[in-house]
């Protein structure tokens, strides 16, 4: 055997093997939780596989080596490793694929424009190798070094990420390694990393995406003399305070080699419930930005990933979804689900035409910003302006940069803490600049009222067109301020029409499609649109007036359009729509993926996806997993059906 | 098609090729030293060695010459003699000079060790004209000669010659392991097993001796395949040996071990594992063969080492064999291990092959 190979098994071993299962059970960042079925055995992911014999508790997987007999007392599934990693003097087996992968890539990275060979010495180009019994094939030039990819094998329900074990020493290495292989693996299988994942690592390795751990990794700390806790490292030596209970040995008098791995056994076994636990809760990314903090090495590991994986992850996480984002750290700037809203609104947002006077606005701790004292504060001062109809609200804001009043419901917008200080650390400041430039770029104001704090004022001052009134003094909520808005706001709309309100709340509604749609839908769904109605927040969107066709209507609790048949029809006919080609069906409640064709490898969770059979739209509604996974998975639910034909 | 994809024997082929390339350019990227002087030998000491059985003294010299052609070419993944040699164009009078510089050392040693970080039968290393003056010089003296030489490239006529000037001539081979998978796809070697064994028939037939070195652990060999590779290699080349010294692999500069080495990718051999290597095989060796094993750096991060604490009592335990005292102390090694790093040691045998890993030389703790 060449590549490691896995195949699974029933725990016990039967004639047949039934084809295995895998279906998501839940999602976050590039982590899942999955029901693993094969024949009537159901295990669930994340899950350790642990070498036989060890102490823990029931409930994980087992792994075994090559020639290794099933234990018998075996509940969970049976992972089996065959073939080997290195050259075998008694077989024909090749180089543990890892170590080479890892040292191929460093080479390629350093070598390049460095082959010039010795002084003196002629070049000898061709590559020697040395035995003729080889063949022809192998004497032939290889120029440069080979593409080199993580291995991972093709076949059976687990794809075992061979290099796991060499490339971990350096995150900066392990990392894109780690989410090609997630990709290369498919959502189809299980990714196994071996050798990985000590306790206080699992949250980021989940969250980049491994399915499948081992007890390895922590075998081998323990032996080292490591104590190991959910939140780092130590020497047990030196670990003066007694053992935890979890592993109900009490207090040992001494710290004996044993009782060392029946708890750091039993605190990864807890670690990885608790990651189960946040996964579904949805705060995975909090979970391992408070790991991460273990180690300096191990924060690296997270930018690392949001570095390398931000595309990858970004269209794996959800639009829109319950829970808030608590951005605590520094790293919660570089969340990808954060990266893609403040992306959004650099590439695609387009302000909503007719309002042509910016006003930018503080953020407030309570969300959506409109619910906060400040903002009805605000609010009112607006109603006070005659023309308010041309007044474009923007909250400026740390870790999203720029909040159009029409996306305050939107996600992660409405669902965000801030430890909230007053001072913008340096990597914030760059951040908001950056996106408050982005905005005033896009054109279109003809007068800015700069309503923030002093500090915030004076952070983007340079670049607001010269003159722009600072209404925020003292401070943005004290009553002079409250004046100094109102007459700011009276001065720029006095020359000049507004729109009518309906027009307006229409700009507003296509606004925010050109942020969830991309500025192309926005047109095609927007192509016939001519009329709004409902109460704000509630925005109804009609063709051919209110009496005429509704197309999408904005609702608070998503803070997103959610389109009608009418709406899909158009997007569709534009060739604008993310499409899921369904089989011969009317859609109702759930399309599951047996039902699934084809989809559109763009979707995103909660993307507003058209539901098509044979050219023809059959419904709509959100999507509820990434696109790719609609067609490669054999179970689960793909769209949820709003409307129907 | 993914490399995952292609069939064993296509991708055996491309990691050689690949590790061939990787060889090449570690020794690419070392720069040569600054002209010195070839008319001096790099290196020239007294050493007390065990000849043919006996012990004797001996004057040791390392020759500067134009390095072993096949690692100009490609090159043994562990070796670091470029470290050593790499003159340009070493003259035949100039080796002469260097060795009649150097037997002014010479103090009545009824040895000769000649080194040349290459083949001393290889007559781009070791002009003919040099070969022949020194095997005079040395028919001469003391007429008992060790070198070192690659198997395929010695000539009958080559030993034939030497055997009329000397008393004694023992010639050493870098065989490494006495496994074609392992010396194709590990080593490097630019010969193989049968090469091997005709080189050690021709040596014998001129009645000289034939000294083999064996590594342990190659590059990309477990911890457990490399004590395999190791043991047995041993006994298959002891038929064909009248020593065989066993070299733990240690990490030279600019090598590919080096470079795996450096990426956490290879560890040095446990003294534990050569410790069991060495008892195993003595127990099985033919009569009249000796095995040796002098660990260099044996001890240290790059040798072969253990946890710190116990590797003296290991490496004590090798030397009383080396020097004809039986096994006694390797048995005690295993029978009472009294360190904790025994069981690491063994976790890392039953272990290693699933790690995905060669092995870790230190814990991951990001
Ligand atoms: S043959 Fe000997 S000298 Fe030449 S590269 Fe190999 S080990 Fe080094
Ligand atoms: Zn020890």
């Amino acid at each position: 055997m060449v590549t490691q190979e896995t195949t699974l098994r029933e725990a016990t071993v039967g004639p047949t093997r039934p084809e295995p299962t895998i279906e998501v059970t839940a999602r976050d960042g590039g982590g899942r939780t999955t029901a693993w079925t094969v024949g009537e055995t159901t295990a669930h992911t994340p899950l350790l596989l642990a070498r036989p014999g060890l102490p823990l508790p029931p409930g994980h997987g087992v792994l075994l080596g090559p020639g290794e007999a099933v234990p018998t007392e075996a509940a969970g599934p049976v992972v089996v490793l065959e073939g080997g990693f290195s050259v075998s003097p008694a077989g024909d087996r090749p180089y543990p694929t890892g170590v080479w992968s890892r040292v191929t890539i460093d080479r390629a990275r350093r070598l390049e424009g460095q082959l010039s060979l010795r002084r003196g010495r002629p070049p000898t180009s061709d590559i020697q190798i040395a035995d003729e019994e080889y063949g022809d094939d192998e004497t032939t030039d290889v120029t440069g070094i080979p593409e080199v990819a993580p291995v991972v094998s093709d076949e059976g329900a687990v794809a075992v990420f061979a290099e796991a074990g060499s490339a971990a020493r350096d995150p900066a290495v392990l990392m894109p390694l780690l989410l090609e292989a997630r990709e290369k693996t498919g959502p189809g299988r299980l990714l196994y990393a071996p050798g990985i994942g000590l306790p206080h690592q699992l949250a980021l390795l989940v969250y980049a995406g491994v399915d499948l751990f081992d007890t390895l990794a922590v075998e081998r700390a323990s032996l080292d003399g490591l104590y190991l806790t959910s939140e780092g490292v130590f020497p047990a030596a030196t670990t003066r305070f007694p053992l935890s209970g979890l592993d109900g040995l009490g207090i040992p008098a001494v710290m004996d080699p044993q009782a060392l791995l029946a708890h750091n056994l039993a605190v990864h076994d807890r670690e990885l419930a608790i990651v189960r636990a946040h996964l579904q809760n949805g705060t995975l990314r909090e979970l391992v930005e408070t790991r991460v903090r273990a180690h300096p090495a191990s924060t690296a590991a997270l930018r690392h990933l949001d570095l390398h994986g931000l595309d990858v992850l970004a269209r794996k996480i959800p639009l829109t979804r319950d829970g808030h984002v608590h951005a605590n750290t520094m790293e919660s700037l570089s969340r990808p689900d954060v990266v893609r809203f403040r992306e959004r609104i650099r590439n695609d947002y387009q302000p909503p035409e007719g309002a042509d006077v910016l006003v930018l606005f503080p953020c407030s701790a309570r969300k959506p910003y409109g619910l906060s004292r400040s903002h009805k504060v605000f609010a009112r001062v607006i109603g006070d302006v005659q023309k308010a109809a041309r007044i474009h609200e923007v909250i400026v804001t740390s870790p999203l940069g720029v909040v159009p009043r029409e996306l305050e419901n939107t996600w992660p917008a409405a669902h965000y803490d801030v430890p909230v200080t007053g001072a913008w650390d340096p990597m914030e400041r760059a951040m908001i600049r950056e996106q408050v430039a982005a905005l005033l770029a896009k054109g279109g104001y003809t007068h800015v009222v700069s309503h923030l704090g002093a500090s915030t004022h004076a952070l983007i001052a340079d670049f607001l067109p010269e003159g722009t009134p600072h209404t925020g003094i003292p401070h943005p909520t004290r009553y002079e301020a409250k004046d100094l808005l109102r007459a700011a706001l009276r001065e720029a709309t006095r020359q000049g029409n507004a729109p009518a309100w309906p027009r307006r709340r229409l700009a507003d509604a296509k606004a925010l499609a050109t942020w969830q749609f991309g500025p192309a839908a926005a047109d095609a769904l927007f192509a016939e649109a001519d009329d709004t109605g409902g109460r704000p927040p509630v925005i109804r969107v009609f063709s051919g007036g209110q009496r005429g066709k509704q197309l999408a209507q904005v609702v608070p609790q998503r803070g997103l359009l959610s389109l009608t048949i009418h709406g899909a029809k158009a997007l569709f006919a534009g060739g604008q729509a993310k499409v899921v080609e369904i089989d011969d069906f009317v859609p109702r409640g759930t399309v599951f993926a047996v039902g699934v064709k084809q989809a559109d490898p763009g979707i995103v969770p909660g993307d507003e996806v058209v539901l098509v059979h044979d050219g023809e739209v059959r419904g709509v509604g959100p999507a509820v997993a990434p696109g790719p996974e609609m067609t490669v998975l054999k179970r689960g639910p793909c769209v949820e059906v709003r409307h129907h034909v | 098609m993914s490399e995952a994809m292609l069939a064993p024997k296509k991708r055996l082929v491309m990691a050689t090729k690949e590790m061939v390339e990787a060889q090449k350019s570690c020794a690419s990227a070392f720069t040569p030293r600054a002209e010195t002087d070839t008319t001096q030998a790099a290196k020239v000491w007294h050493e007390d060695d065990n000849f043919g059985g006996q012990a004797t003294k001996a004057l040791v010299m390392v020759l500067k010459t134009r390095g072993c052609d096949w690692l100009i070419k490609s090159g043994c993944t562990m070796c670091g003699y470029f470290n050593d040699s790499f003159f340009d164009d070493v003259s035949a009078d100039h080796i002469i000079l260097q060795f009649e510089n150097a037997m002014r050392e010479h103090q009545g040693e009824d040895l000769i060790k000649i080194y040349t970080s290459g083949s001393f039968f290889d007559e781009r290393e070791v002009p003919a004209a040099a070969y022949t003056q020194i095997l005079k010089r040395v028919g001469e003296t003391t007429g008992r000669l060790s070198v070192e030489s690659q198997p395929q490239i010695m000539t009958d006529a080559q030993v034939a010659e030497a055997m009329t000037h000397l008393k004694e001539f023992e010639v050493g081979i870098g065989m490494e392991s006495a496994h074609d998978d392992v010396l194709a796809h590990s080593v490097n070697k630019a010969f193989r097993f049968r090469q091997f064994v005709a080189g050690a028939e021709l040596i014998h037939r001129h009645g000289a001796r034939a000294k083999t070195y064996l590594v342990q652990k190659a590059p990309f060999l477990t911890e457990r395949e490399a004590i395999e590779d190791t043991t047995t290699s041993i006994l298959k080349v002891a038929p064909h040996s009248d020593v065989v010294s066993v070299n733990p692999i240690n990490v030279q500069r600019h090598t590919l071990v080096a470079d795996l080495y450096k990426h956490g990718a290879f560890r040095p051999p446990w003294l534990w594992s050569v410790a069991k290597v060495v008892l195993d095989a003595s127990r099985e060796l033919p009569d009249g063969v000796t095995l040796k094993c002098h660990p260099v750096g044996g001890g240290h991060a790059r040798g072969a080492h253990n946890c710190g604490k116990c590797d003296k009592r290991a490496m004590k335990a090798l030397e009383d064999y080396t020097l004809g005292r039986g096994t006694i102390r390797l048995e005690r090694l295993f029978e009472t291990p009294e360190c904790g790093c025994y069981s690491r040691w063994q976790w890392e045998l039953d272990n290693e092959g699933l790690l995905g890993a060669a092995c870790w030389t230190d814990p991951v703790v990001w």
